[in-house]
């Protein structure tokens, strides 16, 4: 598999956010509707210390975009900055704006639960809910008001999720007694059934077989045509497989992470702007 | 130099298998595994030599209406009856009081509270408060429950007293059971959008009710054999009523138990020891409820 | 797929403070959460508050110097005096003697049931010293008069009474071996494995890698063990009610009976007692020294342990 044959999905992209994509300049937040998140000036703090530095970053609409970089340069923490899961972690601060549209959800007035209803999230070990298949997908959409059908909505989310068929006779099954793969479907699906705007997967595959990896990024290139896609992952032949954009994160001798570049996928493999991306997939890539 | 230093210990060097100081090593090292055998063998004699001098002589007196009767002067009629109901009536109350607010503290300090000075200065103080003896709750529970509150020497302050007193085990059992919640669980849940009591109530606190349920349950044991703190709040030592309500005077087992061994005769020791193997048996069959609560939790989650 | 219920229309006009939908139920719940955690503090708060007033009263009555120096009490008889030394005697040598039966024979199982027992000896033993610790005092008491006292220390010393520190000592030692036993034993555990495979491999023999090894890596929670028992000893009120007897006096004969601080506060409480009389108040003077003594010992093996503990990843 080449990678400028198997991934030409930059091209699809249009208007601003074309140019917005690996461009040194970027728009002002909100005023371009096929940008669905906007970083400006992130910088994240755990304590003392200063996890990420001055991340800038557009996220276009319906495209997937991934995040690589070597452990520990803050990629992770981005993502979680973006449907605010860092609240959680009593020493972390963010500081700068992130622009979900026109509305920055960084600010104190924003409620981090409403935050992570229009933005989900899928995580690095699969982590289904200890109770039935149903339940899983049914519990998210119950707690934030859905009343319609609820055999159709764990349907559609399931087939979604390209699980359908292996469990539509086991729905009350326990969400634990799928295998690996499945369960982290159950999780992408359990997701999508909120509805949300943007899904966030922290390297979703990183626990499976290599089979349920092919599965997952599959899965991804189908919901990407819904939904707004981040994924971190440590994989630079994933990032390469599935992406639309990708950005290259680094860290600096203080063990910040810092952004180094983001361009559009196919770009960043062949032809990187900056020196050290170049290094970072060539030495990788031999 | 240094390359004469080295020869010379290359020569020196002992290259068979020579046993040099070892076999006095060993015989020592042997002599203290027999030591360390004895010591744990004296502690567990110590158990076995309890329980058998308890049942020797408790058995004379173990009879089905000893469960049924009124305590009396005359020892081959007197029962524990009313200090088995009593107990019921005191662990009961306790319970109800105890859990609540214990769960409601230990979720607070492992789900809501912030990392400051407050928060800190409660788990010190839940820890030392831990360590307190029981008889100094007694002087508690006589200062404001008895007398301030003026509930007297009822079920109500002899229940209260004790809640105060398994409140820091319960509170510390409670947030094992808590913290051994995977955070991975938390995560999905605030992933979907839940708020922090969504979360809580729908994942944690299931998740950790076994684990809660267990270390409640041995609190609430620790309840059942407490005698300090209720003399001093005043448990009745003569009593031949039941209580009917949670303002009625009481007794509990380990009073009666105290009253009867205090006496000279050898038939009341005698009771006394046939009121031990009750109370005994009793915090056994709470403990098998324990073990059989965790047992059962471990068979049913799979992480 | 139009009609998917999922479709995403990438609406961003939606409400995001969320303060309608949960503000209100959520701070409730917080603020209940909170206070159950206050309640603790308020008992803190209630046992300071309780004694010391009532300690106050009766200061007023006693001066301090002439209850903490003073070497009789009489506290319940015609001409009473408050001088709290033989309590605070009788409470030093039962905890004396429970210390010098539980620190060795707690550490010792502990060292045997961290390093030496096979996982079936531990199974078996580890949940009998648990079943120790849950017996409740008044059984040890029950048990040093009954057994204790006649089966073991009269044919050692004819002479002994029926009530005497030693019987009581013991009994408070036997009870508090598994309290050390469990903590010293976790300490032990908490040693990592490459220090002991560290000594195994340079040559040194079990015991010597569990003494010279193992033990000084974990003395601090060894330390903090033996200091939380001693704490317990001088607590412990049902063993020394029924088996020390109730003759506060400063001896140096553990065959003797003694009264220890809680021994008195039971005794009171035993018979009748008029509320505010000074015997009365006297309880809660030396409830308030009782309460300090095992706050400082529990204080400072807190101390012990943040102090000396090593950190191993």
């Amino acid at each position: 598999m080449s990678l400028t044959t198997e991934r030409a999905g930059i091209d699809q992209i249009t208007g601003n956010a074309r140019d917005a994509i690996g461009a040194g300049v970027l728009p002002e937040p909100g005023t371009d509707r096929n940008v669905v998140i906007s970083l400006r000036d992130l910088n994240v703090h755990y304590g003392r210390f200063h996890a990420v530095g001055d991340v800038n970053l557009d996220i276009p609409r319906n495209r997937i975009t991934a995040f690589i970089g070597p452990s520990g340069c803050g990629k992770s923490t981005v993502l979680r900055s973006i449907n605010r899961m860092n609240d959680l972690v009593p020493t972390a601060k963010v500081d700068g704006t992130i622009w979900y549209h026109d509305r920055n959800i960084n600010g104190r007035d924003i409620d981090p639960v409403m935050v992570r209803r229009r933005i989900g999230m899928v995580f690095q070990k699969p982590n289904p809910f200890p109770k039935s298949i149903a339940e899983n997908i049914l519990w998210g959409a119950k707690i934030n008001g859905f009343t319609g059908n609820k055999a159709e909505l764990v349907e559609s989310c399931l087939r979604r999720a390209a699980l359908w068929d292996e469990v539509k006779d086991k729905l009350d099954a326990s969400g634990l007694a799928l295998s690996g793969g499945q369960q982290q479907r159950l999780c992408i699906a359990r997701a999508l059934a909120n509805n949300p705007d943007v899904i966030l997967m922290d390297e979703p595959a990183s626990a499976l077989d290599p089979i349920s990896t092919l599965k997952i990024e599959d899965l991804m290139r189908e919901l990407a045509r819904n939904f707004t896609i981040v994924i971190v992952t440590h994989n630079m032949q994933q990032a390469a497989r599935v992406s639309d954009q990708t950005c290259f994160f680094s860290l600096n001798e203080q063990r910040m992470g810092f952004m180094v570049e983001a361009s559009p996928t196919t770009e960043l493999f062949t032809n990187p702007k900056d020196r050290r991306t170049e290094d970072y997939i060539t030495g990788r890539f031999g | 130099m240094s390359a004469q230093v080295l020869s010379r210990s290359a020569e020196s060097r002992n290259e068979t298998l020579d046993a040099g100081n070892l076999p006095g090593r060993q015989r020592r090292s042997r002599v203290m595994t027999g030591v360390l055998i004895a010591a744990t063998g004296i502690a567990v004699l110590a158990l076995i030599a309890l329980l058998a001098s308890i049942f020797k002589d408790a058995l004379p007196w173990l009879r089905p209406d000893l469960l049924t009767n009124m305590p009396s002067r005359k020892a081959e009629k007197a029962g524990l009856y009313p200090a088995l109901i009593g107990s019921l009536w005191i662990i009961g109350f306790t319970a109800l009081f105890a859990f609540p607010v214990g769960i409601g503290a230990a979720i607070y300090l492992e789900e809501y509270a912030p990392r400051n000075r407050l928060t800190r200065l409660l788990e010190v103080n839940i820890a030392n408060l831990a360590g307190v003896p029981s008889v100094v709750y007694g002087l508690l529970g006589l200062g404001v429950f008895v007398t301030w509150l003026n509930l007297g020497r009822s079920v109500l302050a002899g229940a209260l007293t004790m809640a105060l007193l398994i409140l820091p085990v319960v509170i510390i059992a409670s947030r094992e059971a808590i913290r051994a919640v995977p955070p991975s669980l938390r995560e999905a849940a605030y992933g979907v959008g839940a708020t922090k009591w969504q979360v809580t109530s729908s994942h944690v606190l299931p998740t950790a009710m076994p684990g809660i349920l267990t270390g409640i349950i041995l609190a609430t044991s620790r309840a059942l054999g407490e005698t300090a703190p209720l003399i001093v709040v005043g448990a009745a030592a003569y009593v031949t009523f039941l209580p009917s309500g949670w303002l009625d005077k009481y007794t509990v087992l380990p009073m009666q138990i105290y009253e009867w061994s205090r006496r000279p005769q050898d038939e009341f020791q005698g009771l006394a020891a046939a009121g031990i193997v009750v109370l005994l048996a009793l915090l056994l069959a709470l403990n098998a409820v324990a073990i059989w609560l965790r047992a059962r939790s471990a068979r049913k989650v799979r992480w | 797929m139009a009609s998917n219920p999922l479709a995403s229309d990438g609406s961003s006009d939606l409400d995001l403070s969320g303060q309608v939908a949960h503000g209100i139920g959520e701070r409730v719940i917080g603020a209940l959460l909170f206070a159950c955690g206050m309640v603790s503090i308020l008992t803190t708060v209630g046992i300071i508050v309780i004694l010391a007033e009532q300690a106050f009263e009766f200061f007023r009555q006693v001066p301090l110097p002439s209850f903490l120096f003073g070497t009789s009490w009489t506290a319940l008889f015609k001409t009473p005096a408050y001088g709290v030394l033989p309590l605070v005697a009788g409470t030093l040598w039962i905890t004396l003697i429970a210390l010098l039966v539980a620190l060795p024979l707690g550490l010792l199982s502990a060292m045997y049931l961290s390093e030496y027992a096979s996982p079936r000896a531990r199974n078996i033993i580890k949940p009998s010293l648990e079943l120790l610790a849950g017996v409740p005092t008044i059984v040890y008491g029950f048990f040093a008069v009954t057994f204790i006292r006649p089966e073991i220390l009269k044919p050692l010393f004819p002479k002994i009474g029926p009530f005497s520190a030693l019987a009581a000592g013991i009994a408070v030692g036997i009870m508090i071996i598994p309290l050390v036993a469990s903590l010293s034993e976790d300490a032990l555990r908490s040693v990592p494995r490459s220090l002991r495979e560290g000594g195994l491999a340079m040559g040194a023999t079990r015991s010597e890698v569990s003494w010279q090894v193992v033990a000084p890596s974990a003395l601090s929670g060894i330390v903090a063990s033996f200091i939380l028992a001693a704490s317990r000893a001088i607590g412990e009120t049902m063993i020394v009610a029924l088996a020390a007897g109730s003759k506060a006096q400063l001896s140096g004969n553990p065959l003797e009976p003694m009264q220890t601080m809680t021994g008195f506060i039971v005794q009171v409480f035993s018979g009748d007692v008029v509320a505010g009389s000074t015997p009365y108040l006297s309880l809660f003077a030396v409830g308030l020294l009782l309460f300090l003594m095992t706050l400082g010992l529990n204080i400072f093996s807190q101390w012990v342990v943040s102090r000396f503990r090593e950190v191993y990843e």
